[in-house]
């Protein structure tokens, strides 16, 4: 791979990355108990996108187990 | 989409202020079944941490044809959980060869994958610091021999009855399977 592949390939990457969703990885867990509010509406709502938006197959996604 | 939820036996004040990591197929279970969410929520609110490890992000994320398909799954994971751990450096804990021995004795590649194997490892792990439970969809990835099963819950959707396990690393079990080992009766 030439200098100048290198650069674009650099580039496209630093593009995608800036494009991903963040995790927040933590090695430690958090043992202090906050008072949480889940926001259950919105899960309910990403998991009824994803169902019907990607072509939601039962049998598929169980594979990925 | 209409769910129902078969009565827990009594697995919401099990882990009430504990904390409970997620397999994969809770993440799945959890897209179909809205009681799931429900139920992984008010564990939560009720001082549960709930948590899974990066591997699980990756194999319920693994297939997405789209960049949008690949955040929103991951979205739902970071949404469902309080947080992601990573396992790049579980492995890496000289205090988990113990661990990783003992499991590699008890269980067949067939019926535990790489990720069941980490998620064990965080029950051990994280087991010195306070109780630490695990739920899956698959009753085969925790051997028995060292893992209780605690409480169970069973979901149903549309196409399937969903059943969810919730597992506790048995330490009085494991310090046997460890003198075991020690004394050369382990079987191979």
């Amino acid at each position: 791979m030439t200098k100048k592949e290198k650069e674009v390939e650099a580039r496209l990457i630093a593009d995608l990355e800036r494009k991903i969703v963040r995790v927040d990885y933590d090695q430690k867990v958090n043992p202090k108990r906050d008072d949480k509010k889940v926001d259950t509406t919105k899960i309910l709502t990403l998991a009824k996108k994803i169902r019907e938006s990607y072509d939601y197959n039962d049998a598929a996604l169980d594979g990925a187990q | 989409m209409t769910t129902t939820m078969l009565p827990s036996t009594g697995l919401n004040s099990v882990l009430q202020n504990k904390i409970l990591f997620l397999d994969t197929n809770v993440f799945i279970g959890a897209l179909s079944c809205e009681e799931l969410v429900l139920f992984l929520s008010e564990l939560r609110e009720g001082g549960c941490q709930v948590l899974t490890v990066s591997s699980a992000v990756y194999e319920f994320t693994r297939g997405s044809k789209t960049l949008q398909e690949f955040n929103d799954k991951r979205e739902f994971v970071t949404n469902l959980t309080d947080r992601v751990i990573s396992v790049g450096r579980l492995l890496e804990n000289p205090k988990n060869d113990v661990f990783s021995l003992i499991m590699s004795r008890m269980v067949s590649s067939k019926d535990s994958d790489y990720t069941d194997f980490l998620l064990a490892t965080c029950l051990y792990q994280y087991s010195r610091l306070e109780e630490v439970y695990l739920m899956t969809a698959d009753v085969r990835s925790m051997p028995r021999a060292i893992f209780d099963v605690v409480g169970s819950i069973m979901c149903v959707d549309r196409s399937a009855l969903r059943h969810f396990v919730a597992y506790k690393l048995n330490d009085r079990s494991f310090t046997a399977a460890v003198k075991s080992q020690l004394d050369g009766k382990a079987k191979a």
